[in-house]
């Protein structure tokens, strides 16, 4: 069992008698991308706040590579890298005055590192414009350059990819997995927007109503069902007998498991003209309204 | 400290800062200016203006039913005016040292005006800009940040005073050559010739008084409220009312133990009256330090407890 970077233990926060966050508790792993799903007014915003120090939870607490937030505030929070929502950076200096700055609140970061990073996001052109000349997409990857600069252990990233084209979001995903890869760092993500997180990340925590609902791993295959169609449709149902179908469209879905679908194949050849076999994988997006049924902001429990 | 060398470059970055410091300047050079020019003009016969000064305000006492600080106004002035006869003091135009303290009373008056808006827009612009975010995730405790800014204010001020001072030190060399002033006062019934340094540096840091008020009261407020208007005005509204509502309350004993009684330190300085009878400088430095303390203890308690929602 790997070690976790981050462990939240049992967060609370109460805001005008309203509990936001109920007792949330999560692991995070090194080399791990965790996706942070939740609809809007979850808490996930709240609790990414918690996780770095912006807000002080009312119970519970947040150890950062050994170190509590609350108690070691300094130590824990070194090993964190954030952007919180969109980046904002001093408008009226440079993008490098900008990196200059936060370089100056670490221990240890030399000109070469903040030249690297630079690098890294691909800035390197206009690092010395002035931010306020820069598109929301410069912005960003200033954002995460920033966030870079102390090679934190841990990343936090709170709606990254707003206001990103979508070459701009592929090319921050890959760069996300590029450094959970090789640096082996812990990166939590969160987003309301679903194929983005299936995309990005290795597993996924849902949130609602300030309560951690579920985790999942992404990719685990969890695939029963597929989609089969053929002609003549009378002698298709026929050769299934024996398999729980439904009806879908022109064809069927076959609950089957993987393992038989060649020998199935075989069968149906012979008699029937097969056109499509497809597995049904449940989108992210199903299991995700399946859980939260439907996203709806309910009404905060008091 | 390099948190003091971010704020430092953070501010200087902004064109408002620059705008503040050429303004400073200007207040000193075109003044000057004026009063090279209107300097020309005076007479070269002071000892008629002084036997006259002398008649007119002799007859003055005589005439009219004066009450006792007019009077003595009159008095002392008679005084210093026989005095000048006497020991053949030339009375002075303008000197490179009477340039140098008018400068000083505009530039502390402007300077407070500045100071106020840096104090107040220093920690609240980082809210409004949303920049406090990154600011507070990184590995430097909060009243760390804190006090850089307040260290960066200050510094800035006196950065604003110097510039003021070695300016119009310059430009009063310049027009007036570096002849000093003998500036006279009546002491205890005595005439007394004063030290022009020893007053010059005593309005000085009297002047620190509103200086270093005005700016803790600027920064609570922009810290508290995190609105940089509120705070410059609430400020700048409590230091141009302040002598107003002091007279109106003077009446009350409490009106003592108020720190805007004593802002002005100025007023127990050499010469001058202080508005509540009984006030000494000793008692106006208390206040205003216990007041201070307080202003930086609730500042920093607010701003270390704060949830970050910006």
């Amino acid at each position: 069992m790997v070690q976790p970077i981050v462990q939240v233990k049992n967060l609370s926060k109460t805001i005008n008698n309203k509990r936001i966050i109920k007792d949330l508790s999560i692991d995070f792993f090194p080399g791990q991308i965790t996706g942070f799903l939740g609809p809007n007014g979850a808490g996930k915003t709240t609790t990414i706040r918690m996780m770095t120090g912006l807000m002080h939870p009312t119970a519970g607490e947040v150890i950062i590579d050994g170190k509590s937030l609350a108690k070691n505030y300094e130590a824990a929070i070194t090993q964190v890298g954030v952007i919180v929502e969109n980046p904002e950076m001093y408008k009226f200096m440079s993008g490098y005055k900008n990196l200059q700055h936060f370089a100056r609140m670490h221990e240890g970061v030399t000109k070469g590192r903040i030249d690297e990073v630079i690098r890294q996001v691909g800035l390197e052109k206009r690092i010395h414009e002035k931010v306020g000349t820069y598109s929301l997409g410069m912005r960003q990857r200033l954002g995460l350059a920033q966030a870079l600069l102390h090679r934190p252990k841990f990343l936090i990233l709170d709606e990254p990819t707003n206001g990103l084209d979508p070459a701009g979001i592929r090319e921050f995903r890959m760069h996300l997995r590029h450094i959970a890869q090789t640096e082996g760092v812990s990166i939590v993500v969160s987003s309301h927007l679903l194929s983005e997180i299936e995309l990005m990340c290795d597993r996924v925590a849902i949130i609602q109503n300030g309560e951690l609902i579920d985790i999942k791993e992404i990719n685990a295959s969890e695939s029963s069902t597929y989609y089969i169609e053929a002609e003549p449709k009378e002698k298709l149902m026929q050769l299934l007998d024996g398999y729980t179908i439904s009806a879908n469209e022109n064809g069927f879905n076959v609950e089957i498991p993987k393992q038989q679908i060649p020998a199935l194949l075989k069968k149906l050849a012979s008699e029937v003209e097969v056109y499509a076999v497809q597995p049904n994988n449940k989108t992210l997006e199903d299991q995700f309204l399946e859980m939260t049924g439907g996203g709806a902001i309910d009404e905060i429990s008091r | 400290m390099k948190l003091v060398v971010n704020e430092w470059v953070k501010l200087w970055s902004k064109k408002s800062t620059w705008v503040m410091l050429i303004l400073m300047l200007l207040l000193v050079i075109v003044p000057a200016g004026v009063m090279k020019y209107y300097d020309e003009s005076s007479s070269d016969n002071w000892q008629q203006n002084s036997q006259q000064v002398i008649q007119d305000f002799e007859k003055i006492i005589e005439e009219d039913d004066l009450d006792e600080s007019t009077g003595s106004y009159y008095y002392e002035t008679i005084m210093i005016e026989n005095y000048r006869l006497e020991h053949n003091i030339a009375p002075n135009g303008t000197t490179m040292d009477t340039f140098m303290r008018n400068m000083l009373e505009v530039a502390s008056m402007v300077i407070t005006i500045f100071i106020v808006t840096v104090a107040a827009g220093i920690v609240s612009s980082e809210y409004s800009t949303g920049t406090i975010k990154m600011l507070l995730t990184r590995p430097v405790a909060r009243w760390k940040i804190l006090l850089s800014k307040l260290v960066t204010t200050i510094i800035f001020g006196l950065t604003l005073y110097l510039a003021a001072i070695i300016l119009s030190a310059i430009l009063g060399a310049i027009f007036w050559g570096t002849a000093m002033s003998t500036p006279l006062e009546v002491i205890e019934g005595q005439v007394v010739q004063i030290d022009v340094w020893s007053s010059y540096f005593e309005m000085f840091f009297l002047s620190f008084g509103s200086f270093f008020m005005s700016i803790f009261f600027a920064f609570l407020i922009g810290t508290i409220f995190r609105s940089s208007s509120l705070a410059i005005g609430l400020t700048l509204f409590i230091s141009f009312m302040s002598n107003m509502v002091v007279l109106l309350l003077s009446r009350y004993e409490f009106i003592k133990y108020v720190w805007i009684t004593h802002v002005n330190l100025n007023q127990y300085g050499t010469g001058y009256t202080p508005m509540i009878p009984g006030t000494t400088l000793t008692l106006g430095l208390t206040v205003n330090f216990v007041y201070a303390i307080i202003f930086l203890v609730i500042t920093f308690i607010v701003f270390n407890k704060r949830d970050v929602t910006a």
